[in-house]
């Protein structure tokens, strides 16, 4: 049953995938065959290339400002730290493509600060120099200060859930926090850093909004180029099963690195006591940890209000609440279920942890790093096969549940980590005693498992929530009627080149995921506790 | 602990069904239309289209409901729903999207007196099966305080080396762009094309990036002589509430270029369409007609006009005093679906010569 269910779960998710996969083996049109030689010849060394710069740039910044800020504050008392060990996590509810027009606009030529410059100094054209930031290197900043939070949470959770004896032991022998650092603290955390950097990485790879803002050559940018531009849908499923070859490569990679850790424990009352910093040390430590909050929240945020004030029409009238009630129920409805199928995966996974179950569960969690137009376009490719074979009047779009299945392949993954490691924080001992008094699965999982998972249940919950508001061309293409959320009212504006009226509804969703992340902060702090 | 979680487990199973049950009742009504509902797939955000929708159901009572994104994923999603697609209308900007769907035979034919007769036969496909609802045209965009309208002529000249690094452009996957460079593709062939664009690259003052109306604003800002955009992002700044784009506004002037040009060059200006079409699998095509025949009569094209500054397609529309004070321009005459297949080849060249 609990196999079958997962296995099915499993299936689901990987269908779209496959059906991308075979590109490479149906037979193609010469025409075809010459876009796709075409791609080969001028893009897509570019393609590898950027994709290459993308993904490790924003893995890089993503671990080295995570790591950084979640040792710092973790372990060290100083100014500001109890407000920024949760601000830090702002940026989850700020949307990377948001971010990234919002800088684009600050910094190019006719933005804010160029013109001020410009105006200030009487300089023109060719007077100065003014970094560029649409490329590369822009793109690195916003996706990889969006995703600092990923590695920070799971980074900060090892450090506060190390046993405590190991830095009194440490500090018996007097070691200085630094070596500890180097020497105990991080390569314990190592398979946690892994994995925050691994879906940073898959979110850079995913990523088509600001990619496409920013000017960067990546797959994801050639995916939707090739087909939707190209009108070639076979040359973009073959580059899309390029790039999920390489992410299925780098997941092994994770898998291996993982399983040379395995502990369980529960550790309680683990009340670090943080050692204090000097006004020096302290300034410097305020300042790491002020920085991602800036960059990634608090700067395109005010870039949005000062966008939002020059609407001078601008009345709350338009912020109808059918709006925020469709992005609540969206995301709700799409957290529920994905932390439902999640939880069935990890389960299975957890009673049959030797079985052939556990590479279906680990390739489905593939998804997160398709970029969501290319799946829901995927999707409907299959949807209309499937049709076939069902009633002519039913289609898959009239109703939500195209759109939650999209849901699901993209974001199992992100529900399925908190839910893993939830279980792997609950004793084998446990299932062991409880079938040793005669109580079958169902009544271990009730009795036992659950009570300990409620917590990792609603930060997947959450997770996935914070997502799917935030998701924008899945949406877009496979919702039904009427369903309309923030994101793509804001959207609308913005692809009209009307940023003004388009901040208001940006704005607010920020402020919706703003609540939920707290949320999930509270959360996190929690779970720490009873493990 | 027990308790807890079957607690937690009954709000989730409730949540679930109860989120489920609110979000799929109200569609469960919709999957059928009513007899006389309208659905509109629309690759022209509800902003803009909404007026006219309002106004078409206020004269005839058909109601009508709308979807919007990108013309290319509507046309998969139209696919993929197939026969039970619930799509009456397909309204879309660029010609070359209308072609596209026509080729995957999409569309119905259409036998309207009315539409035969408010949209003049270049702007319409020759087997009656999509019509041009506005006119969109390309223009050449100069910042006043640097540029003379008399130092601009044509497209071609664009190219020319005297422009190098003053001009700006968004990307060349754009259907702006795409369909602009397929008509001169059209025009000049593939050779003439290739080397046109190699030095329109050259002549880039950055690396294309944003919309049109970022376009103008660089311009006025003095970032770049030149820019090409869409007139409507032009005369919308021009009535913009807001201070800032009508700065940006009084600074640009409006050029149409290829107005005098020379033998073998594009003969007026570039215009492309936003257009509309009745699909074969509708089964409201009654209504479907009646709709496009109305977005096709006076009242209609006067908004178009009046609201979001395009050219109506009707030659009796009344003239907007924004358009009229740009005066009167002449447009070249290739026909639409004669250039719209070279949009592909458009965008391989673009990729050949590193227009991005």
């Amino acid at each position: 049953m609990l196999r079958g269910a997962a296995l099915l779960f499993a299936a689901l998710c990987i269908a779209p995938l496959l059906v991308i996969a075979t590109a490479w083996l149906i037979a193609v049109s010469p025409e075809t065959a010459e876009a796709w030689q075409h791609v080969v010849k001028y893009l897509l060394t570019s393609y590898i290339i950027d994709t290459l710069l993308l993904g490790f740039g924003v893995a890089f910044t993503a671990v080295v400002v995570g790591v950084s800020t979640a040792w710092v504050s973790s372990r060290f008392s100083f100014f500001g730290q109890s407000i920024l060990q949760f601000a830090m996590i702002l940026p989850l509810a700020v949307p990377a493509y948001v971010s990234a027009y919002s800088y684009g606009w600050l910094f190019e030529y006719a933005g804010p600060l160029q013109t001020l410059l410009r105006d200030f100094t009487g300089w023109e054209k060719g007077d100065y120099y003014f970094p560029q930031f649409r490329n590369l290197g822009g793109a690195i900043i916003v996706i990889g200060f969006s995703t600092v939070p990923y590695v920070y949470l799971l980074a900060r959770t090892a450090f506060l859930t190390q046993p405590l004896e190991w830095w009194q032991a440490a500090s018996s022998m007097g070691s200085y926090p630094r070596h500890f650092f180097w020497r105990v603290a991080l390569p314990a955390a190592r398979p946690f850093v892994f994995a925050g950097g691994l879906l940073a990485l898959m979110e850079a790879l995913a990523d088509i909004g600001t990619v496409s803002i920013m000017g960067v050559q990546s797959f994801g940018a050639g995916i939707y180029r090739s087909w939707f531009y190209l009108g070639e849908p076979l040359v973009a499923a073959r580059l899309a099963a390029v790039l999920l070859i390489f992410v299925f490569l780098l997941m092994s990679v994770e898998a291996f690195n993982r399983r040379k850790q395995r502990y369980s424990a529960i550790i309680q009352n683990n009340e670090i006591k943080k050692i204090p910093l000097t006004f020096g040390k302290s300034i410097f430590a305020f300042l790491l940890c002020l920085l991602p909050v800036l960059v990634g929240f608090v700067i395109p945020i005010l870039v949005l209000l000062r966008l939002l004030s020059y609407n001078k029409v601008f009345s709350m009238a338009l912020l109808d609440g059918e709006y925020v009630w469709q992005t609540l129920r969206l995301g709700g409805l799409s957290g529920l279920l994905v932390a439902v199928v999640a939880l069935v995966m990890a389960l299975a996974e957890r009673f049959y942890p030797k079985g052939w179950l556990r590479y279906f569960t680990a390739l489905a969690n593939v998804g997160y790093a398709i970029p969501g137009a290319i799946l829901a376009v995927g999707l409907m490719l299959l949807f209309g096969w499937t049709q076939k074979y069902f009633s002519a009047d039913s289609f898959m779009t009239a109703t939500i549940a195209a759109l939650l299945i999209a849901y699901v392949v993209r974001f199992v993954a992100t529900a399925y980590q908190p839910l893993r490691s939830g279980f792997t924080r609950i004793p084998q001992e446990y299932d062991q005693a409880s079938a040793a008094l005669g109580k079958n699965k169902l009544v271990t999982f009730f009795r036992v498992q659950l009570p300990l998972l409620w917590l990792p249940l609603s930060v997947a919950f959450l997770v996935v929530f914070l997502d799917t508001v935030k998701e924008l061309s899945a949406t877009l293409i496979l919702r039904p009627f009427d369903v309309k959320n923030l994101a793509i009212v804001a959207f609308e504006f913005a692809s009209d080149d009307r940023h003004v009226e388009a901040s208001p509804y940006a704005l607010i969703l920020i402020a919706l995921s703003t609540v939920a992340v707290i949320i999930l902060f509270k959360l996190y702090d929690k779970l720490k506790v009873y493990r | 602990m027990f308790k807890k979680s079957l607690l937690l487990f009954a709000v989730l199973a409730t949540g679930l069904s109860a989120l489920a049950a609110e979000t799929a009742a109200p569609k469960a009504a919709e999957t059928k239309p009513t007899e006389k509902e309208l659905v509109i797939y629309s690759a022209r955000k509800e902003e803009l289209i909404k007026p006219l929708l309002d106004q078409f159901t206020q004269k005839t009572g058909i109601p009508v409901k709308m979807l919007s994104d990108d013309a290319p994923k509507l046309l998969a999603r139209i696919e993929s729903e197939g026969a039970a697609s619930p799509a009456d209308v397909l309204i879309t900007v660029d010609v070359a999207n209308l072609s596209i769907a026509k080729d995957k035979g999409l569309f119905a034919k259409l036998n309207s007196k009315t539409l035969n007769k408010n949209v003049p036969a270049l702007y319409r496909d020759k087997d009656s099966e999509w019509f041009g609802l506005s006119k969109r045209v390309r223009a050449v965009f100069y910042n006043k305080e640097k540029v003379k309208p008399e130092e601009l002529s044509t497209y071609e000249d664009l190219a020319d080396a005297k422009w190098k690094g003053n001009i700006l452009a968004r990307s060349s996957a754009h259907p702006y762009n795409q369909s602009l460079f397929a008509h001169i593709i059209k025009v000049h062939g593939d050779k003439y094309a290739s080397d046109w664009a190699k030095g329109f690259v050259t002549n880039l003052a950055r690396p294309p990036q944003g919309g049109d109306s970022d376009q103008l604003r660089a311009v006025a800002a003095g970032e770049a002589k030149l820019a090409i955009s869409n007139s409507y992002y032009y005369g919308k700044m021009l009535t913009s509430e807001l201070p800032e784009d009508k700065l940006v506004a009084q600074k640009v002037g409006i050029f149409f270029p290829n107005q005098k040009s020379a033998k073998g060059q594009l003969n007026g200006v570039h215009v492309n369409i936003s257009g509309g079409a009745v699909l074969k699998t509708s089964k409201n095509a009654k209504n479907a007609q009646k709709l496009l025949e109305f977005l096709s009569s006076a009242e209609a094209q006067d908004l178009y006009a009046s609201l979001n500054k395009e050219f109506p397609v009707l030659t009796t529309a009344k003239s907007d005093s924004v358009l009229a004070s740009w005066g009167p321009f002449k447009e070249d005459k290739t026909l639409l679906h004669s250039w719209a297949p070279h949009s592909k080849q458009a965008t391989l060249i673009s990729d050949q010569v590193g227009w991005k």
